[in-house]
This record gives structure tokens, C-alpha cells and sequence, in this order.
């Protein structure tokens, strides 16, 4: 069965009034979210992981996919109206989109940031539906070495990722690493790292984890950085649809944006900012009017808006094909795929496609959701913004608390998410981020199973890690994924101080 | 009768040259927006020399909250 029908038949199963409701409240959430500054998808996904354990796993699914794509979609609403980006991939729009407001051309700059959006989110997914199977063609012919491999890939292009210090990325990581070994070793039935407590026995659990660092940790970091100034929204003045000279001005942004914004998020160490830099500073070169930029250049809003949310898009291609996340969102989606005991990858392609197409399905269908939410709705978004911080992250703790005390009723399990909760905090004020925590918790036990798998085959000979070209690719790549950016970074430095430099004299 | 000498080699040598800088400023550019991208997810202002490589005025991002 060819692609293009798989995606038809995921289409006509996404079409479920019940997945359908699930699709809506993901993308009004993720919206919601992406409005509020400080709050994103990431956080979002993760107090829903302890509430949506008992529900259907497609529904739940497509509902924190929604979740991710609204996140991208509400962000720009901040940025232009604010100056606020609520997301960290909106920051750019938030440079042109707010001098764009501010010049009485609000409507235009949300307009063209919604069209964006969509396009960019229907490029990018239908590029995710014809891109998937020929990454998981690749992938089904991995044995254990191969997939441990795969894990180490994950690893190192997580840590060196995420932050500005691949030493502490990799520091996160082996934190998220250690936590793996508390519980029962698999392969010999051990316990490990329990210190006595029997509720540790079972392992700690990825939603706790998540909850504790993401929301708690959040929470806490907000409520130390104390009251900011208050924020002044600016109205949206006059219309909000385009005129014809900005939808001349849009569409090729549009479609260099998702272009760029797509590979970029499929990479394993991508991210969406990235890719919204690289679509301005191409914006910039290409524009007729280079000398509108940073006055309001619509341009400079049409180009990263789709380029961001073609990210999304992108993320999702290593996280359904090979179970890779290249952000924090897809670090708790791969926790969610877990908890509904689902191991996304390229076997979860062979044996549960039709969830997997109805998910894919379901991305386009709350892409034209967005888009209606997203304009008509503007004025309800930005009234969101009215809402007392310290309201809303008092709510936050509580749902915290209570989804996980709901999942699991243990005063163990409640001292560990206010204890993971500081440490989080803690992470946060010193500049070590949390995702490869959480990486190192879902990945780890399942890298040391394909681990001994490998070496038990071989019996005890390590070189049948780098014996079979598939995996002595990925260690290479892995390699690279962990030396590539530390020189790009100390280049780009080099050369941008020589610049500076120059400039100086 | 005069004859033209076409002048390959210094034309390839002008065109390997042209490759070279576009890949340079390429692989600048792309430096300056991980460096950026890093910043903004560690919630720190980026360097003013990575935003001048994007085509972002410093100044301007400094307003940006």
C-alpha cells in the first residue's frame, strides 16, 4: 500500500468525532499555551501525561501533537502584540511583528504569521508523511548493536543540543542516566538503587520526572525571578487580512521558510529557533527592501512564523521514525508513547500503522483548526494575557500535584516530584538543562537492554558495536553530532570577533 | 586573423573562490544561529555579534522582553 494511501486511510480514521474533540482541545491548549510567555508545549504535555493515562492512546496522542503545533501557532500572537515572545522559536517575530503593531499594521502581521503557520504545517507534514516510511524502510533492518547505536545518537545530539555547554548537557544527561538504574535490572532481576524503599523498585516514573522538572522546576524559577514590569499590549488596529502587496510580499517567505524550517527540525540536533534565524537572515538577503528590516518588514514575520512551525513538523520525523526527540516537547511525547506502552520507532510503523497514520492524519487536520482558531479568536488569545501570573502558576503546581497523586497515590511518589521539582529548579538557575534528564530516563534502560543484547550475541566481544556498517555509521555521526557543533560554535566565535574586531578598526 | 585564447583556468579558479567565500559565510551564518538558538533556550540575550551576522540590529533585540 503506497503512502498516499496510508495517509487516506489515516485521514478517514482522523476524521472521529471523538479524535476530532481530541485534535480541538490539543489545539486550543497548545494555542493557549503558546500565548502565555513561559509557559509552553513542553510543560503543557507533560501535566497531561499523569491525567491522560487511562484514556485512548491515539486520542492522547494526537491530543499533545495538537498540543505542540498550537504551541508554534499562539506564540507569534505575544510576539507581535507584545514584544513578548511566548515561545523561544517566536523571538524573531517578535522583532518585526511588534514594529509592525506598533505602526497600526497589527492585522497583517498576525495574518500573515496564521497563513504562515498553516502553509509552512501542511508543507511540513505532508513532508513528514512521505519522508517517514522511507526513514523507517532504513531502520527495520536494525539488530540490537544498531539500535544501541541509534540510543547513543540520541544521547550525545540531546546534550550537545540543548544549551550552550556540551559539558553540561552531557552532565543532565548522565543524571537522567543514573535515575534509569533505580529499580529492577531487567535482564537479571537485581534490584538496583532502591535504598530500601519499596515503591523505588518499580524504577522512577518518566511522568513524575517530567511533571517535576518541567512544571514544578518552571514554576519555581519563575516565582525566584520575582514580579517584571507589567506588560502592555498593544490593540490590533484596523484590519486583520492582508493586502494585496502583503500577500505578494508573503508567499515566498512562506515557502522559504517551511523549507528551511523542515530539514532543520528533522535533524536530530535541530531546533526550532535555528531554523527561525536562518529564515530572517535569508529573508534579509533576499527582500527587494533589505532596509525595512527592523522597521516592520513583513518579510521578516512571514519567513521564521513558517519556519517554525515546519520545525514542529520536522521534529516529529526521528521521533516517529527512529523514537529520536530533538526537543524537549518530543522528549515527553516519546514519555507519553511509553506510558501507553507504545515504543515509537520504525517497528511501531509495522505494527500499529493505523495509529501512526491517524496521528500524521490528524497533524493536518489541526493545522486548518489553528488556523480558524487563531485569527478570528485573536482578541479572546490576547485577554489570556490578562491573567495574574502568580494565578497561573499556582494552578499549575496544583495540577501538578494532583495528576501525579492521581497516577500514583504514594506520599513517595509526592516527595520525589517536590524533591526532582528543586532539583530542576536548581538545573534552571545554573544553566543545566532538563530535557537530557528526561532523555536519559526513557532511553537508558532500553540502550543497556540492546547493550547486552549486542554483547551477549557476540558473547562479551565489544568491536560488534562498530562491526556492522549501520552502527559504526550512527557512532560516527554520533561522533560528529558531539564535535561538529563545539567547532562551529568556537569558529562562528572566532570569526564574529575577527568581525567585530575589524569593525572596531 | 587573431585568435581568442579562452582563459579557463583563472575563470574555474575565480569561480572555487566564489564556492569557498559562499560556503564560509554560509557556515558563518549558520554558527551565528545555533549560537543564538542556544542562548534564547538557555533564556539568555544572544551575543551582539551573532545577531549582527543574522542581520539583527542588537539594539532592536534588546527591546524584545
Amino acid at each position: 500500500m503506497g503512502t498516499f494511501d496510508l495517509l487516506l486511510q489515516g485521514l478517514a480514521a482522523a476524521l472521529d468525532p471523538m479524535l476530532l474533540l481530541y485534535a480541538l482541545i490539543g489545539v486550543t491548549l497548545g494555542t493557549a499555551v503558546g500565548v502565555l510567555p513561559g509557559i509552553g508545549p513542553a510543560l503543557t504535555v507533560a501535566l497531561l501525561l499523569p491525567v491522560t493515562y487511562g484514556l485512548d492512546p491515539a486520542g492522547s496522542l494526537i491530543m499533545f501533537a495538537g498540543i505542540y503545533y498550537g504551541g508554534m501557532y499562539g506564540g507569534s500572537t505575544t510576539s507581535i502584540l507584545l514584544n513578548t515572545p511566548g515561545e523561544s522559536a517566536s523571538v524573531i517575530t517578535a522583532l518585526e511583528g511588534n514594529r509592525m503593531a506598533r505602526a497600526g499594521r497589527g492585522g497583517p502581521a498576525l495574518a500573515t504569521a496564521a497563513i504562515g503557520s498553516f502553509v509552512a504545517g501542511l508543507i511540513a507534514t505532508l513532508g513528514l508523511a512521505f519522508l517517514a516510511p522511507w526513514v523507517v524502510k532504513f531502520a527495520l533492518v536494525f539488530g540490537p548493536r544498531d539500535y544501541f547505536a541509534l540510543m547513543v545518537l540520541a544521547f550525545i545530539t540531546v546534550s550537545s543540543a540543548f544549551g550552550d555547554s556540551t559539558l553540561r548537557g552531557l552532565t543532565s544527561l548522565f543524571v537522567g542516566l543514573a535515575l534509569a538504574c533505580v529499580g529492577i535490572d531487567q535482564l537479571t532481576g537485581q534490584a538496583r538503587l532502591h535504598f530500601g524503599v519499596p515503591q523505588l523498585l518499580d524504577g522512577i516514573e518518566v511522568t513524575t520526572l517530567a511533571v517535576a522538572m518541567f512544571a514544578v522546576g518552571e514554576a519555581l524559577f519563575v516565582a525566584g525571578r520575582g514580579n517584571g514590569a507589567p506588560d502592555e499590549v498593544i490593540a490590533v488596529r484596523g484590519s486583520v487580512w492582508m493586502t494585496r502587496a502583503d500577500w505578494a510580499r508573503s508567499w515566498r517567505p512562506w515557502l522559504r521558510g517551511s523549507f528551511i524550517g523542515f530539514p532543520i527540525g528533522a535533524l536530530p540536533a535541530g531546533g526550532a529557533e535555528i531554523g527561525t534565524f536562518l529564515s530572517y537572515a535569508a529573508e534579509k538577503r533576499l527582500a527587494r527592501h533589505p532596509e525595512e528590516f527592523g522597521q516592520g518588514a513583513i518579510e521578516g514575520v512571514a519567513g521564521p512564523e513558517a519556519a517554525n512551525n515546519a520545525s514542529a513538523a520536522g521534529t516529529l520525523v526521528p521521533l516517529l521514525t527512529l523514537g529520536l526527540p530533538s526537543t524537549a516537547t518530543a522528549a515527553i511525547m516519546l514519555a507519553g508513547f511509553q506510558q501507553f506502552g507504545l515504543q515509537p520507532g520504525p517497528l511501531l510503523f509495522a505494527t500499529n500503522p493505523q495509529l501512526v497514520w491517524s496521528l500524521i492524519a490528524s497533524l493536518l487536520v489541526a493545522n486548518a483548526m489553528l488556523l480558524v482558531l487563531n485569527l478570528p479568536l485573536v482578541g479572546l488569545w490576547v485577554r489570556l494575557l490578562t491573567i495574574p501570573r502568580p494565578w497561573l502558576y499556582a494552578g499549575i503546581l496544583l495540577f501538578a500535584t494532583l495528576g501525579t497523586i492521581g497516577a500514583n497515590p504514594s506520599p513517595v511518589e509526592l516527595a520525589m516530584l517536590l524533591a526532582f521539582g528543586v532539583m530542576g529548579y536548581g538545573m534552571r538557575l545554573y544553566g543545566y538543562p532538563i530535557a537530557p534528564v528526561v532523555v536519559g530516563l526513557i532511553l537508558g534502560p532500553m540502550a543497556e537492554q540492546q547493550l547486552r543484547r549486542a554483547l551477549s550475541i557476540a558473547q562479551g566481544d565489544v568491536t560488534t558495536l562498530v562491526s556492522s556498517p549501520v552502527s559504526a555509521g550512527l557512532l560516527a555521526v554520533a561522533a560528529l553530532a558531539l564535535v561538529v557543533p563545539m567547532i562551529l560554535r568556537s569558529r562562528g566565535r572566532g570569526r564574529v570577533l575577527a568581525q567585530v574586531a575589524s569593525d572596531a578598526d | 586573423m587573431t585568435r581568442t585564447v579562452a582563459h579557463t583556468r583563472p575563470q574555474a579558479g575565480l569561480d572555487l573562490a566564489r564556492i569557498g567565500t559562499a560556503l564560509r559565510d554560509f557556515f558563518t551564518v549558520v554558527a551565528a544561529a545555533i549560537d543564538a538558538s542556544r542562548a534564547i533556550e538557555d533564556g539568555k540575550r544572544p551575543s551582539d555579534a551573532a545577531l549582527r551576522q543574522l542581520g539583527i540590529n542588537p539594539a532592536s533585540f534588546t527591546a524584545v522582553r
